[in-house]
């Protein structure tokens, strides 16, 4: 920064042509200015679709948080209150030798000023929510039979329920029915 | 807001004129209603697979050499865009083991800014002045 005294008319002017020139060349605040970003935003599905308050994103784990805030700012118009960040690791295989990685990614979650809400007629969304709603339907049918409810291979053997016993009183009577109703139960 | 979209929906000449009638189109909506969510998926496209999907070609070198530089700049952020919403059209559609079509604009996408890049690079080595090539350099492979 200049700081300095002001000494001569010849310096002075001199200054400020400097000063001139770092204006429009920039060197030290325009260095602060980027020109080319190259943040990959990888937006992820929306958990309902309107009133959405908090969106979650996937970027590289170099991007950092007001780094994303003001690409979301200024490339699409967010009105963007906080970004909360966290790095994960992509999921790692290891197949014998050789080992098998997704790339690192950053999550993100962005708090929005406004809420906003988005329509599902946008292209993938809608094959997305059908497809995990046949996903969620298929289990339950496949559960319940003509009306009946889950049963227990447990529940037709009141009679047969043994107490725990230290002694072996009982092993004469329930010998009988099994050879080993004198057991205690495991748990 | 540039309203010019990539050469996945028209071509150079076409563009010209696309923007002009969508700038005289879209200035009267554009104010009521703006969701900015929506630039992470695709315009216009039915969730049936009725028509093969038509998209252009990247862009090539000698077609970005006549750009000027803040034409250059402006289009990277376009295909910046774009590229960010085939990958997160890839994510969402992976997430549910559902096949992405179409992955090669990806690298369409992708190759066209290294594109943009190379030719700002060769015109900030043909400068005579070192400071101002350094800095140009500087600019261009900054994150």
């Amino acid at each position: 920064m200049v700081h300095t005294l002001r000494r001569n008319p010849e310096t002075k002017t001199e200054r400020e042509r400097e000063r001139e020139r770092e204006r429009t060349m920039g060197s030290r605040l325009g260095s602060r200015v980027v020109y080319f970003a190259n943040i990959p935003i990888k937006l992820l599905m929306p958990t309902s679709f309107t009133n959405i308050t908090e969106i979650a994103l996937k970027t590289i784990p170099s991007a950092s948080k007001i780094e994303i805030k003001r690409v979301l700012e200024s490339l699409y118009g967010f009105e963007v209150e906080k970004v909360r960040t966290l790095n994960m690791d992509g999921k790692k295989k290891k197949r014998g030798g050789l080992l098998i990685a997704k790339p690192d990614y950053k999550k993100a979650y962005v708090t929005l000023k406004n809420p906003l809400s988005i329509s599902p007629d946008l292209y993938p969304i809608r094959i997305i929510e059908e497809d995990k709603r046949q996903m969620n339907k298929q289990p339950k049918s496949s559960m319940v039979e003509e009306g009946e409810v889950k049963r227990h291979w447990l529940d037709g053997k009141e009679s047969q329920r043994f107490k725990p016993e230290k002694g072996s009183g009982n092993r004469a009577e329930s010998g009988a029915k099994f050879p080993w109703s004198s057991m205690r139960p495991a748990r | 807001m540039f309203i010019s979209r990539y050469l996945g929906r028209t071509l150079l000449a076409a563009a010209k004129s696309e923007t002009s009638a969508a700038a005289a189109a879209a200035s009267s909506s554009s104010r009521t209603v703006y969701n900015p969510l929506e630039e992470f998926f695709e315009a216009d496209r039915s969730p049936d697979e009725e028509k093969p999907i038509v998209y252009g070609r990247s862009w090539k070198a000698s077609e970005l050499r006549l750009k000027s530089w803040d034409d250059l700049n402006k289009l990277w952020y376009v295909l910046l865009k774009e590229k960010n919403m085939l990958m997160t059209q890839r994510q969402m559609l992976h997430a549910q083991n559902l096949r992405f079509p179409n992955p090669e604009r990806i690298p369409k996408v992708r190759k066209s800014m290294c594109r943009i890049k190379h030719v700002l690079t060769e015109r900030a080595i043909e400068d005579p002045d070192p400071r101002r090539s350094a800095e140009m350099k500087r600019m261009i492979n900054a994150l």
